[in-house]
C-alpha cells in the first residue's frame, strides 16, 4: 500500500469514532442502519488476482471504503476452485469485519463438488454487485458468420459434433449455457475444454473452435474490431453495450442462467451489523463511480437489495439442480 | 511508416512521468540484483509482483522489464570488478574483463559493456518492433495443432541449447512438466498429483516455483562459497573510452547484438546462452585468440552486447505467439495474466498503448542504464560491500513477502521452501534448472493443445502431418534432435559450454 493510501486512514478512523460517539449519544434513537466498522475491513475473494471477480471486487471496495469509513483489504483465495474461499467466509467472526464476495457457485458447486456444505441458506446477504450475460459468439468470417441464431443452431442440429463449442471447463458457467443451448433447441456441439475466456477467444480467430458463449468483457474488443459476431444472449434484460443483439429467450429458448455476484457475510452476523452493511452497500452501488469502473473493465451493472438478492439465490439453486441432474453432472 | 506512428505512440506512453518513473525504478532494482550475488531477476520479479496489483499494466509490466534488462548492465559491474557475476549471464565476462581491471583497464571494460549494452539494446528493440507485428499477423491462424508442434520444438531446442549433456536436460523437462501437471485437468476435472490438498487442485503457482529454486536455492548455494570480495582498484578512469578501443570492441558488438538477438527468440535459449555463444564467437574469428581470457576488450564486448540484445528480443515469443521462452518472460506471462491481459497475438491490436509503451520504455530504459552505471557506478560498488550476512537474510525476508502476498497464504512459503531443497539437489547433482522451468511452463501448455487438436481431428494424430507448418515445426525438431546426438557436434557443443 501507498502511503497516499495510508493517510486517510487516520482521518477516516477519527470520523468513525465520531460517528460512534454520537451513536452512543443518540442512545438507541439511532437507526440500526446507522452501525459503521471502526477497523479496517477484509474481502475475500473466491479467485485469483486478474480475471472478473477479482476486478469485480476491486473496483468495490475503492468505492466502498468512501461509505464504510474504512480501509478495505481484498484477500484472494483461489484455492480448490473457490471452495476454501466459501468455507472460509461461512466460519468467518460475525463481527462484521469480513466480507465474502460470492458468485452463483455457491449454489452450484453442491451438485458437482464433493464434500460441499454450503448452499443458499448458509450465508446472510447484503445484496447483489453485478450480473454477466453470456453471449453466444461465432467468427465473424468463419462458416457460421452469415448465419443468424436460428440457423445456426439448425445448422447444429443436422450436423452433431461439427460445430467445436468452446467452454472453459467441466460445468463452467460457459458450459452450463452449452448445455441450456443444447436442450433448448436439440443442437448438438463438440464440447471443447479451454482454459480461460481469452484463450477461447483466440481458438476461435484461429478457426480451431466456431462458438462459444462468453462474457462481454471477453470478447468487447474483438466484437468491435469486427472479428466475432453475436449471435444471442442468455440475460433477462438487453445488453449494456449491445441492446441489438437478441436474448434467447425473445425466441423461445429457455437459455437464462445468467452470472451474478454478491456479497455476504457468516449467518449468525447480528442484525445491526448487517443493516448497517447493507445501507453501506445501497450506498455504494448508487455512486456513479462504479458503473463508470464497471463499464470500463466490461462487468455488467446489476444492483438488488439483501431479500431480492435472498430470492435470486434461491431461484438459481432450484434451476441449478434441475439443470445438474438432466445433464448427469457427477461430483468430482 | 507504420512503425514510426506506433514508435510514436509507445514513446508518447513511455515517457509520461509516471511510466518514466517506474521505468527508472526498475532499472535501478534491475541493476541492483544484477550487481549482488544470490538473487536474480526471476526471484526478484516474482517479489515484486503482488505489488504491482495496484499499479496500471503499462506501468507495471514497464517496470518487471526494467528489471531485466538492467540485470544485464548489473550484471557486468561485479564480474568485471570483482569477478563475482551477480547474473548467470555475466560469468563469462569475469574471463576478460575481471583481467582488463587487474590491468588497471577497469574504466575502458565498463563502458564498453555499458556501450555495447546500450548498441545492442537499440538493435533488439528495433527488431522487436519490427518483427512482433509481422510474427503476430502469422501467430493468429496458429491452432492447437500448430501450438502442440511449436512446444515441441521450442523444447527440443531447450534440451538442445542447455549446457549439461542432453539426457540430463531431458530429464529435467520431463520432470519440470510433471510438476506443471499438478492439479485438475481442464479436460476431465479430475485432480492429478494433488494428494488431496485442495491448495494445488489449482496447480503449483509459478511464483512459488520460481522463488524457491532461483531465490531460496540461489542463496543456499551461495552460503557455500566463501564470502572473498576483493576490489581491484576503488579508482575507476577511462570511463569515456577513447577512440581505438571503441573502435577495437564495435565488431565485436555488431556480432554480439546479431547473435544475440537470434538466441533471444529462441525457446530455452536467453541471454546466458547468448553470452556464452558470443564468446566463441569472438574467440573463433579473433586473429590472436591466445589474447583471450588476459583481457581481450572484444570478449566484453561481445557478450555484454548478447545478453542484452537477447534480453531485449525473447520478448518476441511472448508477446506474438503467447509463449514464454524462458523464466523471466514466464514471469511476465504471470503479470499479464494478473492484468487481465491474455499474452498472445491479440496483445498488439487490442492494448496498443501496453504493446508500443512497453518497448518504448526498453529504449528508455537502456538510456538510463547507460547513465546509471557509468557516471553512477561508485555508488553500485559500494554496495557490493554489503555483507552477506545482512544481505542474505534480507533477501529471504523479502522472499517470504512476496510469496505470502501473492495469495496471502503460508501453504506457499512452506512449499517454495520445499522447491527451495528441489533447486538445492538439482545444484548439487549439476543439474540446470532452466530446462525445469521451461517443462514447468510448457508441459501443461503442450498437453492442453495436444488433447484439444485430437478432440477436433476426432482423435486423427495425422493432422500434426496434414497441416504443413506443423509438419514443417516438427521436422525441425527431429532435425535439430538428431544433429545434437550426431558425436561430432556434440563434442563441439561440449567445447563451446567449457570455454567458462
Amino acid at each position: 500500500m501507498s502511503i497516499a493510501k495510508k493517510l486517510p486512514v487516520t482521518r477516516r478512523h477519527a470520523s468513525a469514532m465520531l460517528g460512534t460517539f454520537f451513536l452512543t449519544l443518540a442512545a438507541g434513537g439511532a437507526q440500526a442502519q446507522d452501525w459503521k466498522p471502526d477497523r479496517p475491513v477484509t474481502l475475500i475473494v473466491p479467485s485469483a488476482p486478474g480475471g472478473g471477480h477479482d476486478n469485480n471486487a476491486r473496483i468495490l471496495a475503492s468505492v466502498m471504503e468512501k461509505y464504510a469509513g474504512q480501509v478495505i483489504t481484498i484477500i484472494n483465495q483461489p484455492a480448490g476452485a473457490g471452495v476454501v474461499a466459501y468455507n472460509d467466509m461461512m466460519k468467518a467472526k460475525p463481527d462484521g469485519l469480513t466480507i465474502g464476495q460470492v458468485s452463483v457457485s455457491i449454489v452450484s458447486d453442491q451438485f458437482r463438488i464433493n464434500g460441499v456444505i454450503y448452499n443458499k441458506d448458509t450465508y446472510a446477504y447484503l445484496g447483489q454487485i453485478s450480473a454477466d450475460q453470456n453471449v453466444l459468439v461465432v467468427k465473424a468470417d468463419g462458416p457460421y458468420g452469415k448465419m443468424d441464431v436460428r440457423q445456426f443452431l439448425a445448422a447444429a442440429k443436422e450436423n452433431p459434433d461439427a460445430i467445436a463449442f468452446g467452454v472453459s471447463g467441466n460445468w463452467t458457467n460457459h458450459d452450463y449455457t452449452r448445455f441450456q443451448i443444447e436442450e433448448a433447441s436439440g443442437a448438438k456441439f463438440l464440447r471443447v475444454p479451454i482454459k480461460g475466456g481469452s484463450q477461447i477467444v483466440l481458438s476461435m480467430l484461429s478457426g480451431d473452435v466456431h462458438a462459444g458463449a462468453l462474457y462481454p468483457s471477453e470478447i468487447k474488443a474483438q466484437v468491435s474490431a469486427g472479428a466475432l459476431k453475436m449471435l444471442a444472449h442468455n440475460g433477462s434484460a438487453p445488453l449494456e453495450s449491445w441492446p441489438d443483439v437478441p436474448s434467447f429467450t425473445s425466441f423461445g429458448l429457455a437459455v437464462n442462467l445468467e452470472i451474478w455476484r454478491a456479497l455476504v457475510m457468516p449467518q449468525d452476523t447480528p442484525e445491526e451489523i448487517l443493516a448497517g452493511w447493507r445501507n453501506i452497500l445501497a450506498q455504494t452501488m448508487a455512486d456513479p463511480d462504479i458503473k463508470a469502473g464497471y463499464a470500463k473493465a466490461g462487468i455488467g451493472y446489476a444492483y438488488r437489495d439483501a431479500a431480492d438478492t435472498a430470492k435470486l439465490v434461491a431461484d438459481a439453486e432450484v434451476a441449478y439442480k434441475d439443470i445438474s441432474a438432466k445433464a448427469g453432472v457427477t461430483k468430482e | 511508416m507504420d512503425l514510426f506512428s506506433h514508435l510514436a505512440t509507445g514513446f508518447s506512453v513511455a515517457v509520461s512521468p509516471i511510466n518514466l518513473l517506474y521505468c527508472l525504478f526498475g532499472v535501478t532494482v534491475g541493476t541492483l540484483v544484477g550487481i549482488l550475488p544470490g538473487i536474480g531477476p526471476i526471484a526478484t520479479m516474482a517479489m515484486l509482483l503482488p505489488i504491482t496489483f495496484a499499479l496500471d499494466p503499462v506501468s507495471a509490466l514497464i517496470m518487471l522489464a526494467g528489471i531485466y534488462y538492467g540485470a544485464q548492465y548489473g550484471g557486468s559491474t561485479g564480474a568485471i570488478l570483482l569477478k563475482l557475476p551477480g547474473e548467470s549471464s555475466a560469468v563469462i565476462t569475469t574471463l576478460d574483463g575481471y583481467q582488463m581491471a587487474r590491468k588497471g583497464q577497469a574504466g575502458h571494460a565498463l563502458s564498453i559493456a555499458a556501450i555495447g549494452s546500450f548498441f545492442a539494446g537499440t538493435v533488439g528493440t528495433l527488431l522487436l518492433a519490427a518483427f512482433a507485428p509481422l510474427l503476430a499477423k502469422v501467430a493468429v491462424q496458429f491452432g492447437a495443432a500448430e501450438y502442440f508442434s511449436l512446444m515441441i520444438l521450442g523444447l527440443v531446442a531447450a534440451i538442445v541449447l542447455s549446457s549439461g549433456p542432453l539426457l540430463r536436460a531431458l530429464s529435467m523437462v520431463v520432470l519440470g512438466m510433471l510438476f506443471g501437471l499438478v492439479g485438475a485437468d481442464i479436460n476431465s476435472s479430475v485432480d492429478r498429483f494433488t494428494f488431496g490438498l485442495p491448495e494445488l487442485s489449482g496447480g503449483i503457482n509459478f511464483v512459488v516455483v520460481a522463488l524457491g529454486l532461483f531465490g531460496i536455492a540461489e542463496i543456499l548455494t551461495n552460503l557455500e562459497n566463501p564470502e572473498e570480495r576483493r576490489l581491484v582498484s576503488d579508482k575507476l578512469t577511462g570511463l569515456w573510452p577513447d577512440w581505438a578501443v571503441l573502435r577495437q570492441a564495435a565488431p565485436a558488438m555488431l556480432r554480439g547484438s546479431a547473435l544475440g538477438s537470434v538466441l533471444g527468440v529462441l525457446p530455452g535459449g536467453g541471454v546466458t546462452m547468448a553470452s556464452f555463444a558470443s564468446y566463441a564467437v569472438e574467440k573463433k574469428v579473433a586473429t590472436n585468440p591466445g589474447r583471450f581470457g588476459h583481457g581481450a576488450i572484444e570478449g566484453v564486448a561481445g557478450p555484454e552486447s548478447a545478453n542484452n540484445a537477447a534480453a531485449q528480443t525473447s520478448f518476441i515469443p511472448l508477446l506474438t505467439l503467447g509463449i514464454p521462452s524462458n523464466g523471466v518472460m514466464a514471469m511476465m506471462m504471470s503479470a499479464m495474466l494478473i492484468h487481465n491481459i491474455q499474452p498472445g497475438p491479440q496483445v498488439m491490436t487490442l492494448s496498443p498503448d501496453l504493446f508500443w509503451g512497453l518497448i518504448a520504455s526498453m529504449w528508455l530504459g537502456n538510456l538510463i542504464l547507460v547513465i546509471l552505471n557509468l557516471p553512477l557506478i561508485g555508488i553500485w560498488v559500494r554496495l557490493l560491500r554489503v555483507p552477506y550476512r545482512i544481505l542474505f537474510p534480507a533477501i529471504v525476508l523479502f522472499c517470504c513477502i512476496g510469496l505470502y502476498s501473492v495469495q496471502t497464504t503460508v501453504f506457499d512459503i512452506f512449499f517454495a521452501i520445499v522447491f527451495a531443497l528441489l533447486g538445492y539437489a538439482f545444484a548439487k547433482l549439476r543439474c540446470e534448472t532452466v530446462p525445469f522451468l521451461l517443462g514447468f511452463i510448457l508441459g501443461p501448455m503442450l498437453e492442453e493443445n495436444l488433447r484439444r487438436a485430437m478432440l477436433l481431428s476426432h482423435g486423427d494424430p495425422s493432422v500434426f502431418v496434414t497441416r504443413p507448418l506443423c509438419a514443417f515445426m516438427l521436422f525441425l525438431a527431429a532435425g535439430l534432435l538428431l544433429i545434437a546426438v550426431i558425436p561430432t557436434i556434440r563434442r563441439k557443443r561440449r567445447e563451446a559450454f567449457q570455454e567458462g
